[in-house]
């Protein structure tokens, strides 16, 4: 399947709100790469796919609302891809009924300033997000990640994998927070957040958060914030690779970490082009 | 091969080697035993190019070169292979990818065109069955979630894959069981041939059944302070240390 070339539905709508409605076990793919507020319901058993891609110019914004019922899957892919000179403010609001299924693959780099908020709330029993993204930015350009993962019924899933790259007066924000609720016994909740900073004139900040409000819980965050690590380079070195080759395959395998977990192998390629440009 | 002569480095105000000399000739296999602390893996470290360690005094020739001139890349293209004691962890980089990526580097400074990738293949996989290694083990990240043994595995797979003039081994035999050492050793033997030099760091005498040296040395307080035969080795162990120190 590729996305890229073939005939897959492609959203054109010029109200700039989309509404629909997938009945139940109905299957669809969309591709969506104009700025637009989704508002989505997945029937039982229904699955979706969307493949939204940001490009071009100025700013931009976008409010999606989403509801999985039991047994919906929705697979998600979000490429900004933009402008330097874009702002774009994004959210994307998730409620999951009984064993629905979330998967957020997201990559942002390109805008001049990035705001990204997803609010999954797990409202039915043995519901599961997987939420994974890579997040750059350069030359004075801003890219925030709000992420808030709400467990409100027992023996749901959540996972969080964000990767950060910075350099160059780059800045990032990392704000996540699993917030597990009173009654939401049987939660596994996991969050992990990286970031790998190139030089001193970048910055990240980084909050990871957990609120735990039951027993029976078992959850895990982490976040940390490093430059190369100087033993891997040197190993490097020491088996033959230039110093600038050896340094360009760390930051690339760092990036892989997250992306080469991805759905689409396009949007891995289109991610490698965008910052390794390659 | 490798001329080393009064070899003196320090790490922050410590001085570690004091005048360390060894010559090692085309061929030849030699032990470096010594108490903790005495400045073996400084050694291989200061050999290898890292700039933790201040060089202070003294000369390295390898293959009619200063070593001490050329960058940590220049000296394993010029055929210095370090097997690391703590061999390091790399998400993301898989095995196969990193081996072919290191052959060609070092081709390409040899003015050398790229391996074609069905001879590097067959390379690969003939020295993965001879270290016993799991084919699935290519498409895995270098050494991440290996076990200690499988990490010096695939240490040993590098010098094979490169073929180093000479390879020299930091403590390649800690941490090994008795199998894994036999394995580990094969993999060494195999790349004895005339033109190669081999030089072993390590604490136990027990690798030196496997892989026989021509010279044994004992590294005290930065200096080596006796050479000798294999059977040098066999006094170290029965005797201890603090034979040699004593003197």
């Amino acid at each position: 399947m590729n996305f890229l070339t073939e005939d897959f539905e492609r959203v054109n709508n010029s109200s700039g709100l989309l509404k629909l409605s997938l009945s139940e076990s109905s299957k669809k793919t969309l591709v969506i790469d104009q700025s637009l507020n989704l508002d989505l319901e997945l029937n039982n058993g229904a699955e979706l796919n969307i493949i939204e891609i940001y490009k071009g110019q100025g700013a931009q914004q976008a409010k999606h609302s989403i509801k999985l019922a039991e047994g919906g899957r929705l697979n998600y892919a979000l490429l900004q891809l933009c402008e330097n000179d874009s702002e774009v403010d994004y959210e994307l609001n998730c409620e999951q009924k009984d064993k629905s299924e979330f998967n957020f693959d997201s990559f942002a780099f390109g805008a001049k300033a990035f705001k990204k908020s997803i609010n999954v709330h797990l409202n039915g029993e043995r519901s599961q997000c997987d939420l994974k993204g890579l997040f750059c930015a350069d030359s004075d350009r801003k890219v925030e990640e709000k992420i808030l993962v709400k467990h409100s019924v027992p023996n749901c899933q959540s996972s969080q994998l964000y990767r950060g790259l910075f350099q160059e007066k780059g800045q990032g924000v990392f704000d996540g927070k699993i917030l597990v609720e009173h009654g939401a016994s049987g939660s596994l909740a996991f969050q992990n957040n990286r970031n790998l900073v190139l030089d001193k004139t970048a910055k990240i900040e980084t909050r990871p958060q957990l609120e735990i409000y039951t027993d029976d819980v078992q959850c895990a965050h982490g976040a940390t914030t490093g430059q190369i690590d100087e033993n891997a380079l040197f190993f490097l070195r020491a088996r033959g690779f230039p110093k600038g080759e050896a340094h360009k395959l760390l930051v690339r395998a760092f990036a892989r970490e997250v992306i080469q977990n991805f759905k689409y192998d396009e949007c891995r390629e289109l991610i490698q082009k965008a910052i390794f440009k390659d | 091969m490798l001329e080393i002569n009064d070899l003196k480095a320090r790490v922050d105000d410590k001085e570690i080697l004091k005048g360390f000399s060894l010559n090692v000739k085309p061929g030849e296999v030699h032990a470096i035993m010594g108490p903790n602390g005495s400045g073996k893996s400084t050694v291989a470290s200061v050999l290898s190019g890292r700039d933790v360690f201040e060089v202070t005094g003294g000369s390295v020739n390898f293959k009619n070169k200063d070593l001490l001139e050329l960058k940590p890349e220049e000296r394993a293209c010029e055929g210095f292979f370090l097997a690391f004691q703590y061999p390091i962890e790399i998400p993301g980089v898989s095995n196969s990818y990193f081996l072919k990526s290191a052959v060609n580097a070092q081709r390409k400074y040899h003015g050398l065109e790229e391996i074609d990738s069905a001879d590097f293949l067959t390379k690969l996989k003939e020295k993965m069955a001879l270290l016993e290694m799991k084919t699935s083990f290519l498409s895995r990240s270098i050494n991440e979630g290996f076990s200690g043994g499988e990490k010096k595995r695939n240490e040993i797979l590098q010098m094979l894959m490169l073929e180093p003039s000479l390879a020299f081994l930091d403590e390649t035999d800690s941490g090994l069981d008795i199998d894994a050492l036999k394995v580990v050793a094969k993999g060494v033997n195999a790349l004895r041939a005339k033109d190669r030099s081999i030089v072993m760091i390590t604490h136990y005498q027990r690798l030196l059944d496997y892989i026989e040296p021509d010279f044994v040395h004992v590294l005290s307080d930065g200096k080596i302070v006796k050479s000798g035969p294999k059977e040098l080795a066999l006094e170290l162990e029965a005797k201890g240390y603090d034979w040699i120190e004593a003197k």
